[in-house]
Protein backbone atom coordinates (compact mmCIF):
# COMPACT_ATOMS: atom_id res chain seq x y z
CA UNK A 1 0.00 0.00 0.00
CA UNK A 2 1.83 2.93 -1.07
CA UNK A 3 1.49 6.88 -1.03
CA UNK A 4 3.25 7.80 -4.80
CA UNK A 5 4.28 11.28 -6.19
CA UNK A 6 4.29 11.61 -9.27
CA UNK A 7 6.38 14.39 -10.63
CA UNK A 8 5.98 16.06 -14.14
CA UNK A 9 8.56 16.72 -16.57
CA UNK A 10 6.64 20.18 -18.50
CA UNK A 11 9.80 22.19 -19.29
CA UNK A 12 9.85 23.92 -23.06
CA UNK A 13 11.94 20.44 -24.02
CA UNK A 14 8.37 18.50 -23.65
CA UNK A 15 6.83 20.15 -26.33
CA UNK A 16 9.19 18.00 -28.58
CA UNK A 17 7.11 15.69 -30.97
CA UNK A 18 9.04 12.49 -31.03
CA UNK A 19 7.34 10.55 -28.89
CA UNK A 20 3.63 10.79 -30.50
CA UNK A 21 1.58 13.37 -30.36
CA UNK A 22 4.18 15.19 -27.96
CA UNK A 23 6.27 14.13 -24.99
CA UNK A 24 4.53 15.51 -22.75
CA UNK A 25 1.25 13.90 -24.04
CA UNK A 26 3.06 10.69 -23.78
CA UNK A 27 4.06 11.64 -20.35
CA UNK A 28 0.27 13.00 -19.28
CA UNK A 29 -1.05 9.29 -20.69
CA UNK A 30 1.51 7.36 -18.51
CA UNK A 31 0.81 9.42 -15.45
CA UNK A 32 -2.78 8.69 -15.56
CA UNK A 33 -2.38 5.01 -16.49
CA UNK A 34 0.26 4.81 -13.59
CA UNK A 35 -2.30 6.62 -10.97
CA UNK A 36 -5.27 4.24 -12.34
CA UNK A 37 -3.20 1.06 -11.66
CA UNK A 38 -2.47 2.24 -8.36
CA UNK A 39 -5.17 3.59 -6.82
CA UNK A 40 -6.90 0.01 -8.32
CA UNK A 41 -4.41 -2.34 -6.51
CA UNK A 42 -5.29 -0.99 -3.68
CA UNK A 43 -8.57 0.96 -1.97
CA UNK A 44 -6.51 3.31 0.41
CA UNK A 45 -3.35 3.86 -2.06
CA UNK A 46 -3.02 7.50 -2.90
CA UNK A 47 -1.28 9.51 -5.51
CA UNK A 48 -0.13 12.88 -5.62
CA UNK A 49 0.96 15.11 -8.78
CA UNK A 50 3.91 18.07 -9.01
CA UNK A 51 5.28 19.83 -11.45
CA UNK A 52 8.49 20.36 -11.91
CA UNK A 53 9.39 23.10 -14.31
CA UNK A 54 8.28 26.87 -14.24
CA UNK A 55 8.81 29.27 -11.78
CA UNK A 56 8.98 26.86 -8.63
CA UNK A 57 8.02 23.10 -8.33
CA UNK A 58 4.08 22.92 -7.74
CA UNK A 59 2.39 20.65 -6.00
CA UNK A 60 -1.39 20.25 -8.21
CA UNK A 61 -2.53 17.22 -6.50
CA UNK A 62 -2.03 16.25 -3.05
CA UNK A 63 -1.78 12.72 -2.34
CA UNK A 64 -5.37 11.87 -2.75
CA UNK A 65 -6.90 8.33 -3.61
CA UNK A 66 -9.41 10.16 -5.72
CA UNK A 67 -8.13 9.26 -9.36
CA UNK A 68 -10.21 11.69 -10.93
CA UNK A 69 -8.86 14.53 -9.04
CA UNK A 70 -5.72 13.24 -10.76
CA UNK A 71 -7.21 12.68 -14.02
CA UNK A 72 -8.98 16.55 -13.95
CA UNK A 73 -5.32 17.94 -12.71
CA UNK A 74 -2.93 16.67 -15.62
CA UNK A 75 -5.34 18.54 -18.53
CA UNK A 76 -4.57 21.63 -17.05
CA UNK A 77 -0.64 21.78 -16.61
CA UNK A 78 1.31 23.93 -18.99
CA UNK A 79 4.96 24.05 -20.24
CA UNK A 80 7.29 26.25 -19.50
CA UNK A 81 10.47 26.77 -18.28
CA UNK A 82 12.87 24.20 -16.93
CA UNK A 83 13.33 21.37 -14.41
CA UNK A 84 14.38 21.82 -11.41
CA UNK A 85 15.11 17.90 -9.98
CA UNK A 86 16.63 18.51 -6.94
CA UNK A 87 13.55 21.39 -5.88
CA UNK A 88 11.04 18.90 -6.93
CA UNK A 89 12.36 15.65 -5.15
CA UNK A 90 12.75 17.83 -1.97
CA UNK A 91 8.90 19.26 -2.24
CA UNK A 92 7.88 15.77 -2.92
CA UNK A 93 9.53 14.72 -0.21
CA UNK A 94 7.77 17.02 2.15
CA UNK A 95 4.43 15.88 0.50
CA UNK A 96 5.12 12.33 1.18
CA UNK A 97 5.91 13.02 5.31
CA UNK A 98 3.03 14.89 5.51
CA UNK A 99 0.90 12.46 4.11
CA UNK A 100 -2.21 11.67 6.22
CA UNK A 101 -1.73 7.79 6.67
CA UNK A 102 1.45 7.00 7.85
CA UNK A 103 1.13 3.01 6.91
CA UNK A 104 1.66 3.93 3.81
CA UNK A 105 4.88 3.53 1.97
CA UNK A 106 6.18 6.13 0.02
CA UNK A 107 7.11 6.42 -3.09
CA UNK A 108 8.31 9.07 -5.77
CA UNK A 109 8.18 8.52 -9.84
CA UNK A 110 9.68 10.94 -11.87
CA UNK A 111 9.27 11.42 -15.68
CA UNK A 112 12.71 12.96 -17.18
CA UNK A 113 12.57 14.09 -20.66
CA UNK A 114 14.83 17.09 -20.72
CA UNK A 115 18.88 16.98 -19.74
CA UNK A 116 19.34 17.05 -15.85
CA UNK A 117 20.75 20.30 -14.49
CA UNK A 118 22.38 19.09 -11.05
CA UNK A 119 25.54 17.21 -10.74
CA UNK A 120 26.02 13.57 -10.24
CA UNK A 121 27.76 14.09 -6.79
CA UNK A 122 24.58 16.54 -5.94
CA UNK A 123 21.81 14.05 -7.11
CA UNK A 124 23.66 11.05 -5.39
CA UNK A 125 23.25 12.79 -2.42
CA UNK A 126 19.87 13.49 -2.78
CA UNK A 127 19.57 9.67 -3.78
CA UNK A 128 20.95 8.92 0.06
CA UNK A 129 18.55 10.80 1.45
CA UNK A 130 15.67 9.36 0.23
CA UNK A 131 17.41 5.89 0.95
CA UNK A 132 17.60 6.92 4.33
CA UNK A 133 14.04 7.92 4.78
CA UNK A 134 12.93 4.63 3.18
CA UNK A 135 11.58 6.59 0.15
CA UNK A 136 11.21 4.35 -3.24
CA UNK A 137 12.05 6.51 -6.27
CA UNK A 138 10.99 5.22 -10.03
CA UNK A 139 12.71 7.00 -12.64
CA UNK A 140 11.31 6.99 -16.48
CA UNK A 141 14.18 8.65 -18.46
CA UNK A 142 12.89 9.61 -22.03
CA UNK A 143 13.73 12.08 -24.78
CA UNK A 144 17.46 12.85 -23.29
CA UNK A 145 18.10 9.50 -22.53
CA UNK A 146 21.69 9.86 -23.54
CA UNK A 147 22.58 12.95 -21.83
CA UNK A 148 20.95 11.78 -18.17
CA UNK A 149 22.17 8.10 -18.72
CA UNK A 150 25.52 8.15 -16.14
CA UNK A 151 23.52 10.79 -13.60
CA UNK A 152 20.46 8.58 -13.49
CA UNK A 153 22.42 5.57 -13.99
CA UNK A 154 24.34 6.67 -10.83
CA UNK A 155 20.96 8.01 -9.02
CA UNK A 156 19.01 4.94 -9.21
CA UNK A 157 22.08 2.82 -7.92
CA UNK A 158 22.17 5.50 -5.08
CA UNK A 159 18.65 4.96 -3.89
CA UNK A 160 17.76 1.90 -4.72
CA UNK A 161 17.37 -0.82 -1.67
CA UNK A 162 16.59 -4.15 -2.24
CA UNK A 163 15.30 -3.51 -5.28
CA UNK A 164 12.40 -1.42 -4.86
CA UNK A 165 13.57 1.44 -6.87
CA UNK A 166 13.93 1.16 -10.89
CA UNK A 167 15.14 3.21 -13.51
CA UNK A 168 13.17 2.77 -16.99
CA UNK A 169 14.91 4.29 -20.34
CA UNK A 170 12.51 4.75 -22.79
CA UNK A 171 13.62 5.33 -26.66
CA UNK A 172 11.64 7.09 -28.78
CA UNK A 173 9.74 4.27 -30.95
CA UNK A 174 6.97 2.57 -28.84
CA UNK A 175 4.44 3.85 -27.14
CA UNK A 176 5.72 5.59 -23.80
CA UNK A 177 2.74 4.04 -21.43
CA UNK A 178 2.95 0.40 -23.51
CA UNK A 179 6.89 0.60 -22.43
CA UNK A 180 5.79 1.91 -18.99
CA UNK A 181 2.68 -0.94 -18.81
CA UNK A 182 4.85 -3.64 -19.07
CA UNK A 183 7.76 -2.37 -17.00
CA UNK A 184 8.77 -2.87 -13.21
CA UNK A 185 7.27 0.47 -12.38
CA UNK A 186 3.68 -0.86 -13.15
CA UNK A 187 4.21 -4.28 -12.26
CA UNK A 188 4.06 -2.68 -8.42
CA UNK A 189 4.26 -4.40 -5.43
CA UNK A 190 5.07 -8.06 -5.20
CA UNK A 191 5.04 -8.21 -9.29
CA UNK A 192 1.67 -8.59 -9.65
CA UNK A 193 0.20 -7.30 -13.04
CA UNK A 194 -2.57 -4.37 -12.51
CA UNK A 195 -4.74 -6.58 -14.55
CA UNK A 196 -3.80 -5.02 -17.79
CA UNK A 197 -3.75 -7.38 -20.57
CA UNK A 198 -0.46 -6.12 -21.49
CA UNK A 199 1.04 -6.87 -18.85
CA UNK A 200 4.39 -9.20 -20.23
CA UNK A 201 4.59 -12.66 -17.99
CA UNK A 202 0.83 -11.18 -16.53
CA UNK A 203 1.47 -11.63 -12.35
CA UNK A 204 5.38 -13.07 -12.64
CA UNK A 205 8.15 -11.02 -10.77
CA UNK A 206 9.23 -7.57 -12.18
CA UNK A 207 11.62 -7.98 -14.48
CA UNK A 208 9.46 -6.86 -17.23
CA UNK A 209 11.09 -4.38 -19.06
CA UNK A 210 11.84 -3.66 -22.71
CA UNK A 211 9.11 -5.70 -24.25
CA UNK A 212 7.61 -3.17 -26.10
CA UNK A 213 3.92 -2.98 -26.88
CA UNK A 214 1.70 -5.10 -25.32
CA UNK A 215 2.08 -9.01 -25.33
CA UNK A 216 -1.68 -9.43 -25.30
CA UNK A 217 -2.89 -12.62 -24.15
CA UNK A 218 -5.28 -14.71 -26.40
CA UNK A 219 -8.56 -13.45 -26.63
CA UNK A 220 -7.21 -10.04 -24.57
CA UNK A 221 -8.01 -12.30 -21.06
CA UNK A 222 -5.47 -12.41 -18.50
CA UNK A 223 -5.25 -15.88 -16.98
CA UNK A 224 -3.92 -15.17 -13.57
CA UNK A 225 -6.81 -12.90 -13.35
CA UNK A 226 -9.52 -15.07 -14.75
CA UNK A 227 -8.24 -18.58 -15.40
CA UNK A 228 -11.72 -19.93 -15.90
CA UNK A 229 -12.60 -17.84 -18.18
CA UNK A 230 -9.11 -18.25 -20.30
CA UNK A 231 -9.86 -21.70 -20.46
CA UNK A 232 -12.79 -21.75 -21.54
CA UNK A 233 -12.59 -19.29 -24.69
CA UNK B 1 10.14 -8.01 38.37
CA UNK B 2 11.32 -6.99 34.96
CA UNK B 3 10.26 -9.43 31.81
CA UNK B 4 11.76 -9.63 28.44
CA UNK B 5 9.01 -8.12 26.40
CA UNK B 6 9.74 -9.78 23.03
CA UNK B 7 6.67 -11.60 23.30
CA UNK B 8 4.73 -7.96 22.98
CA UNK B 9 6.33 -6.45 20.09
CA UNK B 10 4.28 -6.41 17.12
CA UNK B 11 6.35 -7.68 14.30
CA UNK B 12 4.38 -6.59 11.56
CA UNK B 13 4.48 -2.95 12.62
CA UNK B 14 8.54 -2.79 12.85
CA UNK B 15 10.55 -0.61 11.24
CA UNK B 16 13.75 0.78 10.45
CA UNK B 17 14.76 3.60 8.90
CA UNK B 18 17.99 3.35 7.28
CA UNK B 19 19.09 -0.28 7.87
CA UNK B 20 20.70 -2.01 5.07
CA UNK B 21 18.85 -4.85 3.20
CA UNK B 22 20.85 -7.84 4.49
CA UNK B 23 21.22 -6.06 7.82
CA UNK B 24 18.02 -4.99 9.42
CA UNK B 25 16.63 -4.78 13.19
CA UNK B 26 15.04 -8.48 13.12
CA UNK B 27 18.79 -10.03 13.76
CA UNK B 28 19.13 -7.53 16.63
CA UNK B 29 15.49 -7.78 18.00
CA UNK B 30 14.18 -11.30 17.16
CA UNK B 31 14.42 -14.41 19.73
CA UNK B 32 17.80 -16.57 18.25
CA UNK B 33 18.66 -14.19 15.82
CA UNK B 34 19.58 -11.56 18.64
CA UNK B 35 22.28 -14.34 20.10
CA UNK B 36 23.91 -14.46 17.43
CA UNK B 37 26.49 -11.42 17.43
CA UNK B 38 26.94 -12.27 13.51
CA UNK B 39 23.37 -11.72 12.77
CA UNK B 40 23.39 -7.59 13.26
CA UNK B 41 21.78 -4.39 12.51
CA UNK B 42 23.48 -1.92 10.35
CA UNK B 43 23.09 1.22 9.44
CA UNK B 44 22.91 2.08 5.38
CA UNK B 45 23.88 5.99 4.14
CA UNK B 46 25.12 7.13 7.14
CA UNK B 47 25.69 6.09 10.89
CA UNK B 48 22.37 6.97 11.95
CA UNK B 49 19.52 4.74 12.52
CA UNK B 50 15.49 5.21 13.33
CA UNK B 51 13.73 2.08 14.96
CA UNK B 52 10.01 2.35 15.58
CA UNK B 53 8.69 0.03 17.48
CA UNK B 54 5.10 -0.73 18.55
CA UNK B 55 3.38 -3.10 21.06
CA UNK B 56 0.95 -5.06 20.95
CA UNK B 57 -0.71 -4.00 23.73
CA UNK B 58 0.34 -0.87 26.15
CA UNK B 59 3.75 -2.49 28.66
CA UNK B 60 6.31 -0.29 31.29
CA UNK B 61 9.51 -0.25 30.44
CA UNK B 62 12.02 -0.64 32.66
CA UNK B 63 15.26 -1.18 31.00
CA UNK B 64 16.66 -1.50 27.74
CA UNK B 65 19.82 -4.05 26.29
CA UNK B 66 21.92 -2.98 23.45
CA UNK B 67 24.86 -5.03 23.05
CA UNK B 68 27.41 -4.44 19.90
CA UNK B 69 30.72 -6.49 19.49
CA UNK B 70 32.31 -4.08 17.20
CA UNK B 71 33.45 -0.76 19.76
CA UNK B 72 34.04 1.90 16.58
CA UNK B 73 30.89 1.16 14.98
CA UNK B 74 28.97 0.38 18.21
CA UNK B 75 25.82 3.36 18.94
CA UNK B 76 27.48 6.13 21.32
CA UNK B 77 24.16 8.55 21.41
CA UNK B 78 20.85 6.91 21.93
CA UNK B 79 17.35 9.27 22.40
CA UNK B 80 14.25 7.33 23.29
CA UNK B 81 11.11 8.44 22.04
CA UNK B 82 7.83 7.15 23.68
CA UNK B 83 4.60 6.89 21.96
CA UNK B 84 5.46 8.77 18.82
CA UNK B 85 4.60 5.82 16.04
CA UNK B 86 5.90 6.56 12.35
CA UNK B 87 8.75 8.72 13.37
CA UNK B 88 11.37 9.78 11.04
CA UNK B 89 14.86 11.74 10.93
CA UNK B 90 13.29 15.21 10.94
CA UNK B 91 11.52 14.33 13.52
CA UNK B 92 14.01 13.65 15.95
CA UNK B 93 14.98 17.48 15.77
CA UNK B 94 11.71 19.10 16.59
CA UNK B 95 9.99 16.28 19.15
CA UNK B 96 11.32 16.07 22.90
CA UNK B 97 12.72 13.03 23.33
CA UNK B 98 11.99 10.82 26.95
CA UNK B 99 15.45 9.67 27.41
CA UNK B 100 18.32 10.26 25.82
CA UNK B 101 21.50 7.85 26.78
CA UNK B 102 25.27 8.30 25.91
CA UNK B 103 26.51 4.18 25.82
CA UNK B 104 29.95 3.01 27.40
CA UNK B 105 31.61 0.19 26.60
CA UNK B 106 30.89 -1.54 29.26
CA UNK B 107 26.81 -1.03 28.90
CA UNK B 108 27.63 -2.13 25.17
CA UNK B 109 28.87 -5.63 26.72
CA UNK B 110 24.60 -5.91 27.45
CA UNK B 111 24.13 -5.00 30.64
CA UNK B 112 20.46 -3.44 31.32
CA UNK B 113 20.29 0.01 31.19
CA UNK B 114 17.81 1.46 33.69
CA UNK B 115 15.12 4.03 32.30
CA UNK B 116 13.14 6.47 33.64
CA UNK B 117 10.22 4.75 35.20
CA UNK B 118 8.03 7.70 34.94
CA UNK B 119 8.07 8.97 31.62
CA UNK B 120 8.16 4.69 29.97
CA UNK B 121 4.78 3.90 32.07
CA UNK B 122 2.19 3.85 29.49
CA UNK B 123 4.23 2.90 26.22
CA UNK B 124 2.32 1.41 23.29
CA UNK B 125 5.29 2.72 20.55
CA UNK B 126 8.92 3.03 21.13
CA UNK B 127 11.43 5.00 18.95
CA UNK B 128 15.20 3.94 19.03
CA UNK B 129 16.65 6.89 17.40
CA UNK B 130 20.93 5.99 17.10
CA UNK B 131 21.94 9.35 16.86
CA UNK B 132 26.22 8.78 16.65
CA UNK B 133 28.68 6.01 16.98
CA UNK B 134 31.72 5.43 19.49
CA UNK B 135 34.58 5.72 16.48
CA UNK B 136 32.60 8.29 14.25
CA UNK B 137 32.42 5.40 11.69
CA UNK B 138 30.38 5.83 8.35
CA UNK B 139 28.11 3.25 10.03
CA UNK B 140 26.75 1.92 13.32
CA UNK B 141 26.43 -1.64 13.93
CA UNK B 142 24.68 -3.26 16.74
CA UNK B 143 23.65 -6.97 17.60
CA UNK B 144 21.32 -7.12 20.26
CA UNK B 145 18.53 -5.17 21.82
CA UNK B 146 16.04 -6.01 24.24
CA UNK B 147 13.47 -4.64 26.40
CA UNK B 148 12.58 -5.69 29.50
CA UNK B 149 9.45 -4.24 31.88
CA UNK B 150 5.76 -5.38 32.80
CA UNK B 151 2.61 -5.58 30.85
CA UNK B 152 -0.49 -4.92 32.20
CA UNK B 153 -2.89 -8.16 33.51
CA UNK B 154 -3.74 -9.58 30.47
CA UNK B 155 -6.44 -12.64 29.48
CA UNK B 156 -4.87 -15.10 27.72
CA UNK B 157 -7.29 -17.25 25.98
CA UNK B 158 -4.74 -20.19 25.44
CA UNK B 159 -4.74 -20.74 29.14
CA UNK B 160 -8.65 -20.63 29.18
CA UNK B 161 -8.54 -23.13 26.83
CA UNK B 162 -6.32 -25.95 28.59
CA UNK B 163 -7.90 -25.73 31.58
CA UNK B 164 -11.35 -26.62 29.74
CA UNK B 165 -9.25 -30.03 27.90
CA UNK B 166 -8.17 -30.86 31.39
CA UNK B 167 -12.15 -31.69 31.96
Amino acid sequence: MECTVVCIDNSEFSRSGDYAPSRFQAQADAVNLLAGAKTQAHPEATVGVLTMSGKTPRVLVTPTPDLGKVLNCMTNIDIDGECNVSSSVQIAQLALKHRQNKNQRTRIVIFVCSPVAEEKEKLIKIAKKLKKNNVAVDVVSFGAEDENAEKLEAFHEAVNSNGNSHLVTVPPGPVLSDVLISSPIFQGEGGGAYGFAGGAGGGGGGGGGGAAGGDGFEFGVDPNMDPELALAL
Amino acid sequence: MAKDLLEHIDWSQLECLNEQGLHTATNALKQGYREQDELYLESDTDEQLLLNIRFNQRVKLQSIVIKAIDADKAPKSVKLYSNRPHMGFSDTSSVPCAQELELTPAQLKGDPIPLKLVKFSNVDSLSVFVESNQGGEETTKLCKIALFGSSGEVFNVAEIKKQGEEH
